[in-house]
């Protein structure tokens, strides 16, 4: 089994330098597309695979060298649902590229970089050590700028301008970080690292000092106010796939994940750290929606939205480390911080998939019409009867409207957090309350979305608008599927494959030992945590 | 209990059918199609409605039902499940919508047939009876919480279907109801907290009701009451009401605004203000005020108003100003007696009337309010307008809808023998009983309001269906009913007479259980067909509702036989004398009457008030519209798009992030 975890980035990596030398011999779109698409549905059944085994933990050593000049690929609970999403949500923007990208030109670079990236991501989710994270982390990004300036005009080449120079910023203070990090601990590999910190008896200056640049420098990939202003510019300039590529999963495998990992596993003294993705979170939350409102470009829109989403989950998170780190003893706190954790993780999984749905759609409607301005677009729900269905679907799951899985996300969202007000301090409060305030602002302007392109007679615009072809059709369709879906990962049963191992590596990284009281009907799926200090699980030699 | 299962499904599933033929027709809707769906909304509405009356009668006495789904999901410390109850209170609530609704489909099968949608409006209207009949029965917060706001939803959809105009409205309405609905979650999370985090979260009943003197439960209480009013429509949250009222289907406004939504409200109000806390006096007064301000304010914007469904859905505004002070009036008469250390018989009895009179008026405001909108659609069907200054003269082409829209219009502004009457009387009752300076300031305002109440009314029946014929009135004599649309408002206007006449009964059989469902002692009144006493209590009778009846129909046949009298005598009669005018034009001698109303608008006082609030100062949409919007553009203002600015914030981050790890 531990044979296919290197196959899931040397795939993508293979295709993104097979791929232009492809590009060099055919100048058709369709005969390009058709690598990365087996390629993407290679990887999905390898996440598939590796999902199918819940409870287990995949270590790999690149070239049998191990401990300590070896590269380890470690494929746990966490790093499997991230892959999943990766896996999924790049197959269908492929898909929807098919038809989308007709209008580009040299199809071969777009793949090749589509794939670079793709390998990038799925690189740093599986990464056992900094180092390696840091050398994916820059794949994915150099990737995505170019991705980003795809189109070539003013604007999409200032987004990614702007992209390139914060995010040089970021991978400077993470690389130094993880000079600090090496020079006090004298490791790279995450489980040693945390194994040195601990023994060490916590965190010295210098540490708090590269957390503090971890914490920016990954802030501002995941996009956290104050660190997101490169993504307002740089996710609309992208075309459609690739924006719902950039936020469905870049901000999450190259952010959140790492922020998670790195917060909850191997730094320690969760309680500031928690306190400080509350905060984050929370301002990300607010100031997105409050953003979101004021925008006339429906994927300007719908990239401040990203942020306030992506502002739940860190939010939801941040508590869950402030839960566990607080929970020695305490059952109660323990139950509470794991919903916590799940609410956030459940709500990254709906944010992926409705989040690249909207961009699937915004891409539709610029396909059709060649404007993306609210205000001169309407009346398109009788032109392209699929691309609206679909928008509203996604429009409904990310306003949190029951069944859609968006809304059981936020619910659980607000009643861990309400427990952790309860069980922690009461300033939790505010956290729920912003974030049943931001509920209500993101129906509102999801309402106005689909008020304004939806309804009403056609504009000029879209007067000439028709359905957009099939493959198009199809991705969001599927999408959309999946955000009804989602809804079913609130069932146990669904949970304790998916998300519950991803909980349990966390919770266990922040050294919550107490299983839940309600013992639950995963039990069987819950290894026996009370040894388990490792960071993750079985990536010690 | 499958019947519950039954109530909500058969019109879930009946729904669902009629969409999917919708979607199969191609979405173009031969006339084949809505008449098909017409008449599947009306069997399966028939269908709950007897499902209704069968769970009603099969209630144990005193005791409620309960049902239990399978499959209940574990969240860590919480459990998600499917459970229902039946009881007094939520088989009256099903009852009644599914009555209502069953009127307004017929209506609508004549009402609706050249609508282009029309088939998706049924299958709306079955899913929003199903979403309320699941909130009635609700015994878990979440499934309560998920029915309402599903409701909400197809009330924003079904506003939709208006006019093209209706989407700002619409909008309104979902993000008021929106807000409600969340209001609620948050009230719902902080209840849970309060009851210690129990892992029983989302059951309603069964658990000892809250005391509110932490600021726990009083914000909890305060959380989920604005959402029950918001829904209701009591003010300061009702500005989605009229704002949506004007350019939505009529036969929408009368079955979800005027009827569903109040239903709904008052029974979530009754629910936690009587069995999820033990609300205390502070609570109970603004409860009070809420509503007898309710009944004052709305009921002075709806006399000036110029457009009839826009008057008519500040009526259902007003009108809930009775239901919420009724139950404000039981609230604090309960809390001063627990602050006293004890309820003595009369304070729970009067209690008990109080509450009654409440949520009987949330009965019979869905009746005649209904009637009242329905009534209407027809004047609109026929006029094709609903500008009171362009209406007059349809009594003769709308006779039946004319005798209707009388009864409606008496028993609104609760004259006896109508059932507006008694459940008003009752409520009055309540604020003698309660006798606090508080209650007798309450009393005078909705004694006022009941007459301002007629005066707006006497303004509808002359402008609407008197006088000489309006501008927009159909040339003509002919009449213009037919059979569907009669029936459905003849059924309601006979059950607003019935329910007055027989009002004892209506109170024994109807509101009685329910009051016992939520806890209130009910032993000490008597209600039978012929009186309603507060028995041994020791209080006078309250009202002989037949009795009075019986010398009412007296009376007027005597003032009959008196006019009768003078016509048999012999007088002169000639032609008006009109100084050479061409006295045979109906448009010159119109008297729409509206502008009598104008006065009351220049009242030095109001004058101001109307000023300012038809510009919006009191409505809470705009005002956070308003302010909002000055937010978001400074907001904006900083994003000034320079990457120098942005990589300054980046660094400024940086460095705060330092201090407090590093230094803190």
């Amino acid at each position: 089994m531990d044979q296919v975890v290197p196959l899931l980035v040397a795939i993508p990596l293979a295709g993104g330098f097979l791929i232009p030398v492809i590009g060099r011999f055919t100048k058709s779109h369709r005969v390009t597309a058709i690598l990365p698409i087996v390629m993407a549905c290679g990887l999905l059944v390898i996440a598939i695979l590796l999902l199918a085994r819940p409870g287990e933990t995949v270590v790999y050593w690149v070239g049998g060298w191990t401990f300590p000049i070896g590269i380890s690929l470690v494929a746990d609970g966490l790093s499997k649902l991230v892959v999943l999403i990766i896996a999924v949500v790049s197959l269908l923007a492929l898909l929807f590229s098919l038809d989308y990208m007709t209008r580009y030109t040299s199809p071969g670079l777009y793949y090749g970089l589509f794939m670079l990236m793709v390998a990038g991501m799925v690189g740093v989710v599986i990464s056992g050590d900094l180092f390696n994270i840091f050398v994916f982390l820059e794949i994915a990004g150099i990737a995505s700028y170019a991705l980003v300036a795809y189109g070539t005009e003013a604007d999409e080449l200032e987004a990614s301008f702007k992209y390139l120079v914060l995010s040089a910023i970021a991978s400077a203070f993470i690389l130094l970080g993880i000079a600090f990090v090496y020079s006090v601990t004298g490791h790279l590999n995450l489980a040693k690292i945390a194994e040195v910190i601990r023994m060490g008896g916590g965190l010295t200056t210098p540490l708090y000092v590269a957390a503090a640049f971890f914490i920016m420098g990954f802030g501002l990939k995941a996009a956290m106010v104050p660190f997101h202003a490169w993504l307002p510019d740089a996710h609309p300039s992208a075309p459609a796939p690739i924006s719902a590529m950039l936020s469905g999963v870049l901000i999450k495998a190259c952010g959140v994940y790492v922020l998670c990992r790195l917060t909850f596993s191997v730094l320690g003294n969760h309680q500031a750290f928690g306190t400080i993705l509350v905060v984050l979170g929370t301002l990300s939350m607010v100031l997105g929606a409050l953003m979101a409102i004021g925008q006339g470009d429906l994927k300007r829109l719908l990239a401040y939205s990203s942020i306030s989403q992506v502002g739940y989950v860190v939010l939801a998170v941040g508590a869950g480390l402030v839960g566990l780190g607080l929970a020695k003893d305490s059952e109660p706190l323990a139950a509470a911080a794991r919903l916590a954790v799940f609410g956030g993780l459940f709500h990254l999984v709906n944010h992926a998939v409705f989040k690249s749905l909207l961009f699937l759609c915004s891409g539709s409607i610029e396909y059709a019409t060649g404007s993306r301005r609210l205000d001169q677009l309407s009346g398109l729900g009788k032109r392209m009867p699929v691309t609206g269905w679909t928008l509203r679907v996604g429009a409904l799951a990310i306003s949190g409207v029951p069944p859609f899985g968006g809304f059981w996300s936020k619910v659980i969202i607000i009643l861990a957090l309400t427990h952790m007000a309860v069980l922690v301090h009461w300033a939790f409060y505010i956290p729920v309350a912003l974030a049943v305030a931001t509920a209500v602002v993101t129906l509102v302007y999801y309402a106005k979305v689909q008020r304004s392109i939806l309804g009403g007679e056609p504009s000029d615009a879209a007067k000439g608008a028709r359905e957009v072809p099939f493959a198009m059709c199809l991705a969001s369709v599927l999408l959309a599927v999946l955000c009804l879906a989602s809804a079913l990962i609130v069932l146990p049963s669904v949970r304790a494959r998916l998300v519950d191992p991803a909980v349990r590596v966390l919770s266990a990284g922040a050294g919550s030992t107490v299983e839940p009281a309600t013992a639950s009907e995963d039990s069987e799926a819950r290894t026996p945590a009370a040894a388990q200090v490792a960071v993750k699980e079985g990536m010690t030699p | 209990m499958d019947q519950i299962i039954w109530l909500i499904s058969v019109p879930l599933v009946a729904g669902v059918i009629v969409y999917a033929a919708w979607i199969l027709g191609g979405r173009k809707s031969p006339r084949g199609l809505g008449r098909i769906a017409a008449m599947v909304a009306v069997v399966a509405v028939a269908w709950t409605l007897c499902e209704a009356v069968d769970l009603f009668r099969s209630l144990p006495e005193g005791k409620p039902g309960f049902w239990s789904g399978e499959g209940e999901i574990g969240l860590g410390p919480l459990t998600l499940a499917l459970r229902f109850r039946a009881d007094g209170l939520s088989a009256l609530i099903v009852l009644a919508a599914s009555g209502i609704a069953l009127m307004v489909t017929l209506y609508s099968v004549r009402a609706m047939a050249d609508h282009d949608r029309a088939p998706v409006y049924y299958a709306w209207v079955l899913w929003t009876l199903s979403a309320v009949t699941a909130a009635a029965l609700a015994n878990t917060f979440l499934v309560l919480i998920l029915a309402w706001e599903v409701a909400t939803v197809l009330l924003y959809l079904l506003i939709g279907l208006g006019k093209p105009q209706s989407r700002a409205g619409a909008m309104k309405t979902f993000a008021m109801l929106g807000f409600a609905d969340l209001c609620l979650l948050l009230g719902v999370l902080l209840l849970f907290q309060a009851q210690g985090g129990v892992n029983s979260l989302l059951l309603m009943g069964g658990v000892q009701a809250q005391a509110t003197d932490r600021a726990l439960t009083v914000v909890a209480y305060l959380l989920m009451a604005a959402a029950a009013l918001a829904k209701a429509g009591a003010m300061p949250l009702h500005t989605w009401i009229p704002a949506a009222s004007e350019h939505a289907p009529t036969t929408v406004f009368a079955l979800l605004p005027a009827a569903l939504d109040k239903l709904l409200g008052i029974y979530l109000l009754a629910r936690i203000t009587f069995e999820v806390f033990a609300v205390n006096t502070y609570l109970a007064s603004m409860l009070m005020i809420i509503g007898a301000a309710t009944i004052l304010l709305a009921v002075m914007m709806a006399m000036v108003q110029h457009n009839l469904k826009r008057l008519l859905s500040f009526h259902a505004v007003s009108q809930v100003g009775y239901m919420v002070l009724g139950m404000g009036l039981a609230a604090s008469i309960l809390a001063a007696g627990r602050a006293a250390g004890g309820l003595t018989a009369i304070q729970q009895g009067v209690a008990a009337i109080a509450f009654c009179g409440g949520l009987f008026h949330m009965l019979n405001h869905a009746i005649y309010k209904c009637t009242l909108f329905l009534a209407a659609g027809s004047a609109e069907r026929v006029a094709g307008t609903m500008d009171l200054d362009r209406l007059g003269g349809l009594a003769r082409v709308l006779p039946v809808t004319f005798i209707c829209c009388i009864i409606a219009a008496l028993s609104i502004s609760g004259v006896p023998p109508m059932n507006g009457f008694v459940s008003k009387w009752l409520v009055y009752h309540g604020a003698l009983g309660a006798g606090t300076p508080l209650a007798m300031v309450c009393l005078v305002a909705a004694i006022f309001g009941s007459v301002l109440t007629l005066a707006s009314f006497v303004k509808v029946l002359h402008s609407v269906f008197l006088g000489t014929k309006g501008s927009a009135a159909p040339a003509g004599n002919e009449r213009k009913e037919n059979a569907p649309m009669a029936i459905a408002m003849v059924v309601l206007a006979l059950a607003c007479v019935f329910l007055g006449v027989w009002g004892g009964l209506a109170v024994d059989r109807l509101i009685l259980p329910a009051a016992n469902a939520v806890g209130l002692k009910t032993a000490g009144i008597s209600a039978t067909p012929w009186a309603l006493e507060l028995g041994d209590a020791g209080a006078a009778g309250l009202w002989q509702p037949s009795t009075a009846s019986a010398l009412l129909v007296v009376g007027v046949v005597i003032g009959l036989l008196v006019y009768l009298y003078g016509r048999a005598m012999r007088v002169r009669v000639v032609g008006n004398f009109v100084a050479g005018e061409d006295a045979s034009s109906d448009e010159l001698w119109h008297v729409s009457g509206t502008h009598f109303y104008e006065t009351i608008r220049r009242l030095p006082a109001l004058e101001w008030a109307f000023g300012d609030a038809s510009a919006g100062a009191f409505d809470v949409y705009r005002l956070v519209g308003r302010y909002g919007d000055v937010l978001v553009q400074r907001l904006r203002g900083w994003h000034t798009g320079l990457v120098a600015v942005y990589a300054s914030w980046v660094i400024i981050g940086l460095v705060v992030l330092v201090a407090v790890l590093a230094l803190g």
